[in-house]
């Protein structure tokens, strides 16, 4: 019905901006949603010299502008599993010593109980996941049921680190402000302050 | 007198209000001294909150903290918020409770007392009361600012949680003399190092330290072999002492090792310990969480259990030999 040069449109943009919003939104749900699909199959016309031909109608039609990137945003698809959350824990990452990781934990799934401590091999922690692993690092452990849509279940435990975002300069600025109050309150006068760090 | 604070793990409460809110003491006009002797988590749990029953406390703290690079590493840190906390955290809110001090008698309040080494704190001259910290020393002082500049977070760093500083050269140690012959060491978390400008050598060595020898030594650093150093147990602490141990049961090794406690015993016979040294009572859960914790875990415990009691109570100052000492489950003597 139309063939990619009928319409204005370059693949490699809209496959470079799709990229870029796949590095942008790496970790969410949504990312995996978002899909190029080709060349439009909606509002297409034949360009003239000075007008169009509604490849639809077959009616001339004024020259319409089309957009030189279009992103087409599909349902979810349908869930291949459903994971049942039995128990979850926050954990911060103590050490990590011949291939072994020291971390506590804080029961999530009940607060009152007292925090623990555990040692799980670094094999456990996934290739996406490795490089975050370093301690002061805060991660969610959680046990439960993933039920597969062929009926299957299997029970797991499964790591995952937070994505935590990095300091930026307006981080730094906003605790200048906070840090002036507290050099205040210790009586750290400009005189006997230390060099700044940043 | 206060010095640091932990929480009841069952009530989420700060253990010195509630053991002193039992004793009928008002906290509000009675604890005329509160003192953290260093930001770890496991001293300064729920500090603000006695901070802030204890209105008309001094507040005394490391003078190491008072620098540029702890204001910056509080400031920088105390917005995080996750469900771990940490001592930073507690600090943060500490200034906080100072600023509210401030701001109800319209002036600026900080710190009324920086410890130092050698230094007295507190004197009641008609009880013949004296409160003295042995450290830090002006070496560890100094070595601190660049302890702390190390754990600064620079631009472009995720934003972990701040991560503990080991070893602390910087904790404050307390003596207290409650008589003449009365006097209690209490050891924080002080390490032994191989200069005799740091951590218990420099005490040892001090010579403008107060004069006599304790009949009472909190344990320093959970009787760590990194803290035993056995001119302590012999220069300043009386040949008979009642000890009393800390455990720290996180970590790939609680403290203390039975080889600490061979140490530790061979200069006290009195010897006592606040709680089990291997961590809390298991918690029962759903055996399929459970089994799976195991299939996943190398290793797993409990490392804050219930909190004991060793209480040493002294009915005459004049008179040590009438001393007791009384232990509260899970507390036990060695």
């Amino acid at each position: 019905m139309y063939s990619p040069e009928e319409v204005r449109f370059d693949p490699g943009q809209v496959s470079e901006e799709t990229q870029s919003q796949r590095q942008g939104e790496r970790g969410k749900d949504t990312d995996r949603n978002v899909l190029w699909l080709g060349p439009p199959p909606f509002t297409l016309h034949k360009r003239t010299e000075s007008s169009s031909i509604s490849l639809v109608t077959g009616q001339r039609e004024p020259d319409m502008e089309l957009p030189n990137r279009i992103v087409v945003r599909l349902p979810f698809p349908p869930p291949t599993h459903r994971f049942k959350l039995l128990q979850q824990w926050e954990g911060e990452l103590i050490e990590i010593k011949n291939e072994e990781c020291t971390a506590i934990l804080r029961d999530m799934s009940h607060p009152e109980n007292p925090i623990e401590e555990i040692t799980f091999s670094v094999a456990e922690i996934s290739s996406s996941d490795i490089s975050l692993a370093v301690p002061g690092s805060i991660f969610y452990l959680s046990i439960g049921y993933y039920d597969r849509i062929d009926g299957q279940r299997l029970r797991t435990a499964s790591i995952r680190f937070r994505r935590l975002p990095a300091w930026t300069m307006s981080d730094f600025k906003r605790a200048e402000e906070e840090a002036e109050k507290i050099k205040g309150i210790f009586g750290l006068t400009k005189e006997i302050r230390s060099v700044e760090r940043y | 007198m206060i010095v640091d604070s932990c929480l009841d793990p069952s009530t989420r409460a700060p253990i010195a209000l509630q053991y002193l809110n039992q004793k009928g003491v008002n906290v509000a006009t009675d604890v005329k001294l509160f003192l953290i002797s260093h930001w770890h988590d496991d001293h300064i749990s729920g500090a603000s909150e006695v901070l802030r029953a204890c209105k008309s406390a001094k507040f005394v703290c490391s003078a190491a903290l008072r620098c540029n690079e702890f204001v910056t590493l509080v400031s920088r840190y105390q917005s995080r918020s996750m469900m771990i906390s940490s001592g930073v955290d507690e600090f943060a809110k500490i200034i906080g409770e100072l600023e509210s001090r401030s701001k109800s008698k319209k002036v600026i309040i900080g710190p009324d007392t920086w410890a130092l080494a050698d230094k007295r704190i507190f004197f009641l001259p008609n009880h013949g009361i004296e409160v003295f910290t042995l450290s830090p020393s002006d070496a560890a002082l100094t070595h601190s600012f660049s302890s702390f500049a190390k754990l600064i977070p620079t631009l472009k760093s995720t934003k972990n949680r701040v991560i503990d500083l080991y070893p602390n050269h910087a904790a404050v140690c307390v003596w207290i003399n409650l008589g003449k012959d009365l006097k209690i060491l209490l050891g924080a978390d002080l390490e032994v190092h191989r200069e005799d400008s740091f951590g218990w050598k420099a005490i040892f060595t001090s010579n403008t330290r107060p004069a006599g020898k304790a009949l009472v030594i909190k344990v320093p650093h959970h009787g760590s072999s990194n803290s035993y150093l056995k001119e302590i147990w012999t220069e300043l602490i009386d040949p008979d002492p009642i000890a009393v141990i800390t455990p720290f049961t996180k970590g790939e090794k609680p403290l203390p090792t039975d080889l600490d406690l061979k140490n530790i015993r061979q200069h006290s016979k009195r010897t006592y310990c606040t709680g089990s040294r291997t961590g809390g009572k298991h918690i029962k859960r759903d055996s399929s969480v459970e089994k799976t914790l195991k299939e996943f875990a190398k290793s797993h415990r409990v490392v804050t259990g219930k909190m004991g009691r060793v209480t040493v109570t002294f009915p005459d100052s004049a008179n040590i030999t009438g001393v007791q000492v009384s232990i509260q489950d899970p507390a036990h003597r060695l």
